[in-house]
């Protein structure tokens, strides 16, 4: 009799909360249509394909959106690698997709900006319709507990139809940024994010969790999180333009380690947080401002650097990332016991190794390049270290049999110094042009170690196949 | 050998000579008169002289393993070579064990102490307690080197040894190549190097874990080389007596092996001598110079060729002849001025060097126990094989789970150079800081490391709650609560590739 009366009374506010719920099962998926139908139009799939250093391509489909006028579109800024040179990269058209008719136009690549997790297409196709941009959100107002949806495509076998889902916020994260973790799954990197009143609160994007420490290493976890508008919504006013990555500004420093609590006690910092520089650079920013390894960076511009351990390195990298190239900023750093203030000036950030020039010789099956700030930061080299990189070398090619291996900096060919990637063209032309029974070169592996390698030619052997791509 | 042996082997060659013994012919092509072969007497004339000479070496070692303390016991086997009872084995086998224990021939058990060893050529020699005999009364025979150079594909010969602590085994075969090279430098286990400076016997009598350190014996009775290494599949690897004599000449004198170094590398001419417009046999190729090398300071060059040195011609045509070269040049006193005849371009020059001292990777561990570390000195081998400016500093080997140094995000790798304010060039000065912070019960300990080309400041916290403090001490320490006991059933101590 008892229990029964108390399972009464437990009914009782739970149906009130069921009553008074914002929004009944159908009203949400009356909303989530409306959220669909609006934004569809702007939902497109950037198409292209990827030249591999074997001759093989890949094709790729992103899903994107129109973002701009003049069918400015955009796409998760993944999509392009570093490491392989934009002309690698072949055919983008826009794919728009209305009920099942599939409509396809070329487009042009302008570029990308990694910061803002975002890279860029316009059509260049003039029968291409003008379609609607999304309307983002100016500010994302993010919340635990919000529903989102997000988007998907059935692809091209189900003429590119969309797929709809809808998780909730289930976190919110404030450092270094704001960003929103979700407790199920978000859509396509780089596709728009709305709330269920139709807010567009930003798209889809990526961020490296910290796991703390387990049995002594720190886990980083790349999660997918709602990318809040703030986070791009400049970059759509000015988009890059030329295919070019937007660069970041440069300090210089590298292996930051984070200031503990208990170094700031032991260093009678207190309450201060900060980053510690493991490395400077030589000819850099930070070096030409005289920052020393081992120094303390305690605040870039009057602003604290602050959270707990595994956030202060990303914290201070994404202070820099706000910052423009050629920017004079302060930093306020301690050394040897004291408290200082150093001003340094922002450079552009270096080439990375897919921006680096390359020379292709399918004869011999090997690719080079012009070495990078990165290459003798990587491998202890002077900065103005001379050669060329082997970036590629194809299986059972000449090159290879001759033992070359990628990551060889090669530093004469034939006795002859070739100190740049012109240089090392120029040479190596010259010398295969008489068709020689050998080919010496004298490289360097690895961060010290020389050695001459000889490339047999096999000139009689039957004809390498031709350069052009494949169908 | 004794009078015993000598015995035995007259008999045996009396009676082959009257004709009376059959020959055995085992499917070996019989007639030829003079030159036919009793091979089950060789055999036996060879067991006769070596077996009685051959021992089960069984090692207990402690070493550290991530900053942990672990004790290991191997087994191996060995050839007596002298009369004050002076044993041969591998390095791999004896080379870093505080506790040695033989068996002989004649099954009785007696204590052993390392004398030297040697990893770059994975030789250590060990010496039966000679009191420990005496008191028991127990006789020993020991067996003669012979003379590996002289040895070729074909010859037959006798494996000795202990294969999977099988004791007093003798497998037979023959020398499958005498010049063999497996690759230039093979780790040998704490980072050491091996097998740089000689090529290998190679034979396919059965070496197996546990025939490392034996004897591998010819027809005519005499140890050729010292069994090293299995490959499985018939394919055995013996370190050659030549080298071994040398290496043994110079443990017995100072307890270990001293090498120069000029700091050269090689590759074989083979195919460039077009490139280098010379003869087949003119030199070897330096394919590279090691940084702060003596030879780099004179002004020799990648590419340049090294024709004579000392006078003594070069031969660097096929890669095996390398192993020759570079055992010419360690084998050269430290501190001595050479001259290195150089080829470069259509000029031939002299340079006169000094060469310095090859070192090894390792240098005695010192456990900082109230730190959670263990650390060694900075060799110039270690210097250079690590990229290191210098020799100054304490390499960190190992950082135990959950202390101090661990938390602090020490790594294996760094390099400590400043404790407490002051610089840090070695172990010694390391643990002068260790025991003073230690003995104040400091809290925190100021660190300065090099990671690579980076330099940062650490902070230990320490902790100092269970009773006293754990002096900072060697490997010989006595085993701490909660140590990995690996227990006293032998492991296979042999190195297979």
């Amino acid at each position: 009799m008892k229990t029964r009366a108390v399972a009464l009374f437990a009914l009782v506010p739970v149906l009130a909360v069921v009553m008074s719920a914002p929004a009944s099962a159908d009203e949400v998926a009356d909303r989530i249509r409306a959220v669909t139908e609006t934004l569809s139009p702007s939902i497109v799939t950037a198409s292209y394909y990827v030249e591999r250093d074997d001759g093989s391509r890949v094709d790729a489909r992103v899903l994107a959106c129109v973002v701009g006028p003049g069918n400015l579109v955009m796409m998760s800024s993944r999509a392009i690698s570093d490491a392989v040179p934009m002309e690698q990269y072949h055919d983008f058209e826009i794919i728009v997709a209305t009920g099942s008719d599939v409509e396809t136009y070329g487009a042009e690549y302008l570029g990308k900006d990694d910061t803002a997790q975002v890279a860029f297409l316009r059509t260049n196709d003039p029968s291409a319709p003008q379609l609607p941009p999304v309307a983002f959100a100016e500010a994302a107002e993010l919340r635990r507990g919000d529903p989102v949806i997000t988007f998907g495509s059935l692809g091209e076998p189900d003429a590119y139809k969309l797929i709809v889902q809808m998780t909730r916020v289930s976190a919110v994260l404030d450092k270094p940024f704001t960003m929103g973790m979700v407790d199920g799954n978000l859509g396509v990197l780089g596709t728009p994010v709305v709330t269920l009143d139709g807010r567009v609160v930003g798209i889809v994007g990526v961020h490296v969790l910290d796991r703390g420490k387990t049995a002594g290493q720190r886990r980083m976890q790349p999660i997918q999180v709602v990318w809040p508008t703030e986070r791009f919504i400049e970059r759509l006013k000015t988009p890059p333009e030329g295919g070019q990555r937007v660069k970041r500004p440069w300090l210089g420093v590298s292996e930051l380690n984070p200031l503990t609590k208990d170094m700031a006690e032991f260093y009678g910092l207190g309450e201060r947080r900060g980053v510690i520089v493991g490395r400077v650079i030589g000819g850099t920013p930070a070096d030409k401002a005289g920052i020393k390894a081992a120094d303390i960076i305690l605040a870039v511009d009057g602003k604290n650097i602050t959270g707990a351990e595994g956030q202060l390195v990303p914290f201070f990298q994404n202070e820099l990332k706000e910052m423009t190239i050629g920017q004079e900023i302060t930093f306020e750093i301690y050394r040897d016991a004291k408290t200082q203030t150093v001003k340094v000036t922002l450079a552009e950030q270096p080439k990375s190794a897919g921006e680096a020039r390359r020379t292709k010789n399918r004869e011999f099956g090997v690719t080079v390049r012009e070495i990078v700030l990165l290459d003798t930061v990587l491998r202890e080299l002077p900065r103005d270290e001379k050669g060329v990189v082997v970036d590629y070398v194809e299986p059972s090619g000449w090159a290879q049999d001759g033992g070359l291996e990628v990551g060889d900096i090669v530093k004469k060919v034939q006795d002859r110094d070739v100190v740049d990637l012109d240089e090392f063209t120029k040479v190596f032309g010259e010398e295969v042009a008489e068709k020689p029974k050998e080919i010496v070169l004298f490289v360097l592996r690895g961060k010290k170690e020389t050695k001459l390698l000889r490339i047999e030619p096999r000139w009689d052997a039957e004809k390498k196949p031709d350069d052009s791509p494949k169908e | 050998m004794n009078v015993r042996s000598l015995s035995l082997l007259a008999g045996v060659a009396l009676l082959a000579a009257s004709g009376c013994e059959p020959a055995v012919s085992r499917g070996w092509p019989s007639g030829g008169g003079a030159a036919h072969v009793n091979v089950e007497g060789a055999v036996k004339r060879a067991r006769d002289m070596v077996y009685p000479a051959t021992v089960r070496v069984e090692a207990r070692k402690t070493e550290y393993f991530g900053g942990q303390k672990k004790r290991i016991g191997g087994y191996g086997s060995g050839v007596i070579f002298d009369p004050e009872g002076h044993i041969l084995t591998n390095y791999h086998v004896a080379g870093r064990a505080q506790e040695l224990s033989c068996t002989l021939f004649n099954k009785e058990r007696v204590k052993a102490k390392l004398v030297g060893g040697d990893p770059w050529t994975d030789l250590a020699v060990i010496q039966l307690d000679l009191d420990e005999l005496k008191r028991k009364g127990i006789t020993f025979d020991w067996a003669p080197f012979g003379d590996s150079d002289h040895m070729a594909e074909g010859d037959m010969v006798l494996a000795i040894g202990s294969p999977f602590g099988l004791s007093r085994s003798i497998s037979s075969g023959i020398i499958s190549c005498h010049d063999r090279i497996l690759s230039e430098a093979m780790e040998l286990g704490g980072g050491l190097e091996t097998g740089l400076f000689s090529t290998w016997i190679q034979t396919d009598a059965a070496i197996n874990p546990g025939n490392s350190g034996g004897p591998l014996v010819n027809m005519t009775g005499e140890v050729v080389g010292i069994n090293t290494r299995g490959g499985g599949n018939d394919l055995g690897f013996a370190v050659p007596i030549n080298v071994a004599k040398t290496v043994v000449h110079q443990i017995l004198a100072n307890g270990k092996v001293l090498r120069s170094t000029v700091g050269l590398r090689f590759q074989p001419l083979q195919d460039l001598e077009d490139f280098f417009e010379v003869g087949k046999t003119e030199g070897a190729v330096i394919s590279s110079i090691e940084p702060g090398s003596p030879a780099l300071a004179a002004g020799i060059q990648p590419q340049d060729l090294l024709v004579a040195y000392n006078g003594r011609k070069v031969m660097g045509r096929y890669p095996e002849e390398l192993f020759e070269l570079r055992r010419m040049i360690a084998d050269t006193p430290v501190g001595s001025e050479v001259t290195l005849t150089i080829r470069r371009g259509g000029d031939v020059t002299e340079f006169k060097v000094t060469t310095a001292d090859l070192t090894t990777v390792r240098s005695d561990e010192v456990n900082f126990a109230k730190w959670g570390l263990v650390g060694q000195n900075i060799t110039k081998r270690l210097a250079t094989r690590e990229n290191l400016k210098d020799t100054a500093g304490v390499y960190v080997t190992g950082v135990r789970r959950g202390e101090s140094a661990e938390k602090s995000q020490l790594r294996e790798g760094d390099v400590i150079v400043r404790c407490r304010g002051a610089d840090v060039a070695d172990t010694d000065a390391l643990q002068k800081q260790y025991d003073e912070s230690v003995e104040q019960k400091e809290k925190w300990v100021e660190l300065k490391i090099h990671r690579g080309p980076a330099e940062l400041p650490k902070l230990l916290k320490v902790t100092y709650d269970e009773g006293p403090p754990a002096p900072a001490g060697n490997g010989d320490a006595p085993p701490e609560d909660g140590d990995d006991k690996a227990g006293d059933t032998p492991k296979a101590g042999d190195g297979t590739p």
